[in-house]
């Protein structure tokens, strides 16, 4: 047999085993299952556990409920004191402010271990003390609630907390829920890996949310919130609210003030508000009820407006669609698309495929001015 | 050695017009995006500064396919067959400057993207994920890259034995080609998962991994299989062999 034929029979069989392979055997044994190993495939088993908790019931092995209280003598004798600071590395946070003069601090502690033995003996010297610096006055566990000795993996604390309405609070909780309300005081908070409410605030409030839900409501001051990987839902704020918002989704309504918000990647949904300032990069937007004027700076994503007053966008691979304008003449339109379209139905004239158009409104009070790169306005 | 060089050299001067132009266009493309996409979103310029790396593997093929094609449109064939050198040696002075072009050419396109978007970078890593830092970034572009020169090696010597393979033939040698192509890859693939066990013996390469848990953030090591890279090191060692064997002694002139 010639070469040529050896080659071809091979050829041929070869076709016809491959077709066989991957038309009935579909086995999974290929090179490439030789770069998973064991733990490679436990990583693949825990998902997306990188950034969770994987503590839970079944790891507590030692439990102690305990309680501190700090009354008006405590008070008057330290009259300095005007910050509650309390710093929770895994647990639960619930603060509210009372008329009374006193501090009341409810608490359970968890340890999480491999043995209960060694559990029960180390949660026996555990308990919540405090420590006056100047005008703060310190919460915390009287050891380290993570650097623990070996067979302890962790202390898991939930606070129960009172304290008078009008001190001031810095809170920093991870892995659980955070919730501080009526209070008359400035409230300083951050929450990771978990949910937070804050609620009923009459000073100014400052808050850092990452990886969790929150909702905020009925501030009567100001709120700051820097929040990444996590979903809001704000509502009735009546001081001016500073959003700095990655990778998350914001619901927002009723606002007495301003709206500053810079926003990397997600959405936001916004209604009833006042003056807005957007500065935004791959985000989706829709906003309705603006009683003033909305501001923005921003690019990739979209923007779904109704109910405006004035606008000034500079808007770059931004697609705006802008409905129920009501009565058009009350507005004064300056619009530009460059690489873009114009689709603007008024009630007397169609403009369709416009590059810029300008119309001045017979009744004009509001000016809208948009001037866009790369997108389409639409007005409808 | 001298004979290597002056065979390399010969090779070099073929490929010549491909690596001047290649090397330009990709040079002005870089250029371009660096000083002429100032009002471009960044992260576009970025992005596009990578498309010569989808093309170089398709230059590789094409550098393969034409090794030995050329010898024949240029009746150096038989000049090429009756040289008192070694079939491997002759075989090395093709498969060298082509790899080294990919490598160098590649290494220069992923290094000026990252030199002239640092500040894109950092941004991206500070928007990222804490624990997904410049550690696993780094063991990312290491591990990828070097998957990527796997696959040029691989696609240059799997595309010079389908090229000798059709050779054989008279008639519908591209389509021979495509067929021997697409076999080899498939018979890396599978037969691949079985020696895998030859090699299971060898040490993994440790990635580091990090988890933050309430009990602070650990940094934990996951272990990569190292077998599949000496299969495929084993198997393309072996076609490399095997092609010059066959350009030596079966192809007939």
């Amino acid at each position: 047999m010639t070469r040529k034929k050896i080659v071809t029979y091979l050829l041929i069989i070869l076709t016809l085993l491959m077709i066989a392979d991957i038309k009935y055997v579909r086995s999974d044994n290929n090179i490439f299952e030789g770069f998973i190993t064991e733990s490679i495939e436990e990583m693949i088993g825990m998902e997306n556990n990188f950034f969770q908790n994987d503590f839970n019931q079944e790891s507590i092995k030692a439990e102690k409920d305990g309680s501190l209280k700090l009354g008006s003598n405590f008070l008057n004798e330290n009259q300095e004191i005007s910050n509650f600071i309390l710093e929770n590395d895994f647990g639960s946070i619930e603060l509210q402010g009372s008329q009374s003069e006193e501090i009341n601090i409810n608490y359970t502690l968890k340890v999480h271990a491999e043995e209960k033995e060694a559990a029960e003996k180390f949660i026996q010297d555990l308990e919540i003390i405090y420590n006056i610096k100047g005008e703060d006055l310190e919460i915390s566990l009287n050891k380290s609630q993570t650097e623990t000795p070996e067979l302890i993996n962790v202390v898991e604390i939930a606070y129960q907390i009172t304290i008078p309405e009008k001190m001031q609070t810095k809170l920093t909780n991870k892995y659980g829920e955070l919730k501080v309300q009526n209070l008359k005081a400035e409230v300083n908070a951050a929450n990771r890996y978990g949910r937070t409410q804050i609620n009923d605030i009459e000073k100014a409030v400052v808050l850092k949310l990452a990886y969790g839900q929150s909702e905020i409501y009925n501030l009567k001051s100001s709120l700051d919130l820097d929040s990444s990987y996590a979903e809001n839902t704000i509502k009735n704020i009546a001081g001016r609210f500073n959003l700095e918002s990655a990778y998350g989704f914001n619901k927002i309504t009723n606002l007495e003030s301003k709206l500053q918000m810079k926003s990397r990647y997600g959405g936001a949904e916004i209604t009833s508000t006042a003056n807005i300032e957007l500065d935004s990069r791959y985000t989706g937007f829709k906003i309705s009820e603006v009683k003033g004027k909305l501001k923005a700076d921003s690019e990739y994503g979209d923007l779904r407006l109704s109910q405006i007053e004035d606008l000034d966008l500079e808007l770059r691979y931004v697609d705006t669609a802008i409905s129920m304008i009501g009565d058009y003449e009350l507005y004064n339109y300056d619009l530009k698309a460059e690489y873009g379209n114009i689709e603007a139905a008024f009630a007397k004239d169609d403009y369709e495929n416009q590059e810029e158009l300008k119309y001045q409104g017979q009744r004009a009070e509001y000016e809208i001015k948009i001037n866009s790169e790369y997108g389409d306005i639409n007005i409808k | 050695m001298r004979s290597i060089i002056s065979l390399l050299k010969k090779e070099v001067k073929q490929l010549n017009i491909l690596f001047i132009v290649s090397i330009l266009i990709t040079a002005v493309w870089e250029g371009f995006l660096i000083t002429g996409t100032e009002n471009w979103p960044p992260g576009i310029s970025f992005g596009l500064g990578f498309i010569p790396l989808f093309f170089l593997p398709l230059i590789m093929i094409f550098m393969a396919y034409t090794s030995y094609k050329s010898e024949w449109g240029n009746n150096t064939i038989y000049l090429l067959k009756i040289l008192p050198r070694r079939a491997s040696e002759i075989n090395l002075a093709k498969f060298l400057p082509a790899f080294i072009y990919y490598l160098f050419l590649s290494a220069a396109v992923i290094a000026v993207n990252l030199y002239f978007n640092q500040s894109l970078i950092i941004q991206i890593l500070n928007e990222a994920p804490e624990l997904i830092g410049r550690q696993l970034a780094k063991q990312f572009l290491v591990l990828s890259y070097t998957a990527y020169l796997i696959m040029g090696i691989q696609l240059y010597l799997i595309t010079q034995f389908s090229y000798i393979i059709a050779s054989f033939y008279n008639r519908f040698r591209i389509l021979i080609s495509i067929l021997v192509f697409l076999l080899s890859h498939y018979l890396i693939l599978r037969l691949g998962g079985f020696l895998n066990y030859l090699f299971n013996w060898l040490p993994d390469f440790p990635a580091a991994v990090f988890m933050e848990s309430p009990a602070g953030v650990r940094e934990a090591a996951v272990y990569i299989g190292s077998a599949p890279f000496m299969v495929i090191l084993l198997i393309m060692t072996g076609l490399f062999f095997l092609n010059s064997r066959l350009i030596a002694s079966d192809v007939d002139v």
